[in-house]
């Protein structure tokens, strides 16, 4: 590659917009987009001068834009296709140096690489950045969290459940137990549904680390430190996501592995603890029939995906979440 | 048990999805290469020995033997004996990352496995050649898991079960 064109590349955009050389390895550059269009005009317009030229380098395909999020196994940066001008996720790896692939990697790619369905982050390819293995997925702003802080439409909500319940139903006939559903991990777009976050999924076997799941949504028998689950805990953890988008809040909110088990044993006593509780008085019978189901403390009685999609709140397209008066 | 409830509800959609995924058929795959089907025979000897000595889950050697012959079917080079050997340790070290909760550890495999004779950097290169060869299509069907599968359809016994897993 030509030397001059190398040494233009290799500036950085500091706040004042002034250039300064840097050796920096061109993958590793940051470009802080939203900076560069407020602080300066000209700035903005030489954006394009620099995409051209990283084109021209061989390798360099995905621009980062911004971090957008830290898990325990990697770092998703929001990135630039320079090829398409597609705004597209890169998640990178963290550990990959001494173990060779990380064993989450492995998983998380072959297991996205079979699940092709509308309502499941699409892998778009996995490319190897300075030895480092990062995947390429689309992009979507918000998660459920967000989603559910401004006021949807309550047919939205239901089409959002149902969704969601239809991608778990199509991962668990794969054999696959996501392992750790969340609404973090549920991206909305157009009010539908994307899964996300593989990386503790894996395929079913009959020995298992109970250690998976965020606290808030993790089954009671994952608490009790059980080594052979199954599907229910992704049902457990989709109980606990419905009521969260039905009142607008995590609903059990656990410190640690007992407070959250104590909450857990505090609402759910006896068979008809939906109705001693006011928080669940607006709600309609269906919905609260079907969250009944979800949220069964012993595994075997719990719902499957399966079942869960016949459920009548869903056949009648009339039975919203709230009850109307 | 879980698996019982499993294949009771979801069995029928995993077998079709198992049928598409070796609808591919992978006959022959050693005659590109200059290794023996005895040579072979040896290895996935040699891999139920180690495997057993570290008390991996039986899946794992199934689909150690699975991404052997599935990266030999795929790759794209002519491997020459010598090659197997670093082929096979390297597929028992990614099935032990999928399949086990523990893996063993990459020292453990250079040193007790390998016997220092391959480095570490030289199973490193091959993992991430093979995982691209197999475009990193890793989850696919073992003999082992459509056995228990359908054992468990019919209803039989766990004794059973092991014969048949031995036979296989």
């Amino acid at each position: 590659m030509n030397s001059i064109i190398q040494y233009q590349l290799y500036l950085r955009i500091e706040n004042d917009g002034v250039f300064i050389l840097s050796n920096k390895q061109i993958y590793d550059y940051q470009f802080e987009y939203n900076r560069i269009i407020c602080d300066s005009q000209i700035l903005y317009q030489i954006k394009d001068i620099i995409y051209y030229y990283m084109s021209v380098l061989e390798n360099v395909r995905y621009i980062k834009i911004q971090k957008i999020g830290e898990g325990a196994y990697g770092i998703i940066y929001k990135a630039q296709d320079v090829q398409t001008q597609e705004i597209v996720a890169l998640k990178k790896f963290k550990l990959s140096d001494y173990e060779g692939v990380p064993s989450c990697a492995l998983r998380e790619i072959s297991i996205l690489k079979q699940l092709n369905h509308p309502n499941i982050i699409k892998l778009i390819s996995q490319i190897i950045i300075n030895k480092k293995l990062h995947l390429v997925m689309n992009y979507y702003d918000k998660d459920l969290t967000e989603y559910l802080k401004f006021y949807h439409e309550e047919f939205h909500l239901k089409n959002i459940i149902y969704k969601i319940l239809l991608a778990v139903e199509f991962i668990h006939s794969r054999k696959i137990i996501h392992r750790d559903l969340q609404p973090n991990n549920i991206l909305v777009k157009n009010n539908e549904p994307v899964i996300i976050d593989f990386g503790l999924s894996r395929v079913f076997s009959p020995n298992l680390t109970p250690g998976v799941t965020q606290l808030w949504y993790r089954a009671p028998e994952l608490l009790q430190n059980c080594h052979s689950y199954d599907y229910a805990i992704d049902m457990w953890s989709l109980g606990c996501i419905i009521l969260e988008i039905a009142l607008n809040k995590p609903l059990f909110m656990g410190q640690s592995e007992i407070h959250q088990l104590l909450l857990i044993k505090n609402l759910i006593d006896g068979d008809e603890w939906f109705k001693q509780n006011s928080q669940f008085a607006k709600f309609n019978n269906l919905f609260i029939d079907l969250i009944n189901k979800l949220l069964q403390i012993d595994p075997t009685k719990r719902i499957t995906s399966k079942q869960a999609i016949q459920h009548p709140f869903f056949q009648d397209q009339f039975a919203f979440i709230y009850n109307n008066e | 048990n879980p698996l019982n409830k499993l294949i009771y509800l979801y069995g029928d959609n995993i077998l079709i999805n198992y049928q598409a995924q070796d609808s591919i058929q992978k006959f022959e795959f050693l005659k590109k290469h200059s290794i023996s089907s005895n040579l072979r025979a040896k290895m996935v000897d040699w891999m139920v020995e180690v495997l057993t000595s570290y008390k991996c889950k039986d899946q794992t050697f199934f689909m150690a033997v699975r991404l052997m012959d599935t990266f030999l079917y795929q790759t794209t080079k002519q491997h020459i004996p010598q090659d197997l050997h670093l082929i096979g340790v390297t597929c028992m070290f990614i099935a032990n990352k999928f399949e086990e909760i523990y893996p063993i550890k990459l020292q453990i495999v250079h040193e007790k496995i390998a016997h220092k004779k391959l480095s570490k950097d030289e199973i490193r290169d091959k993992e991430s050649q093979i995982t691209q060869a197999l475009d990193f299509k890793l989850v696919g069907t073992t003999l082992s898991e459509i056995i228990s599968m359908t054992l468990q359809l019919i209803n039989q016994h766990q004794t059973m079960h092991q014969l048949v897993i031995y036979l296989a």
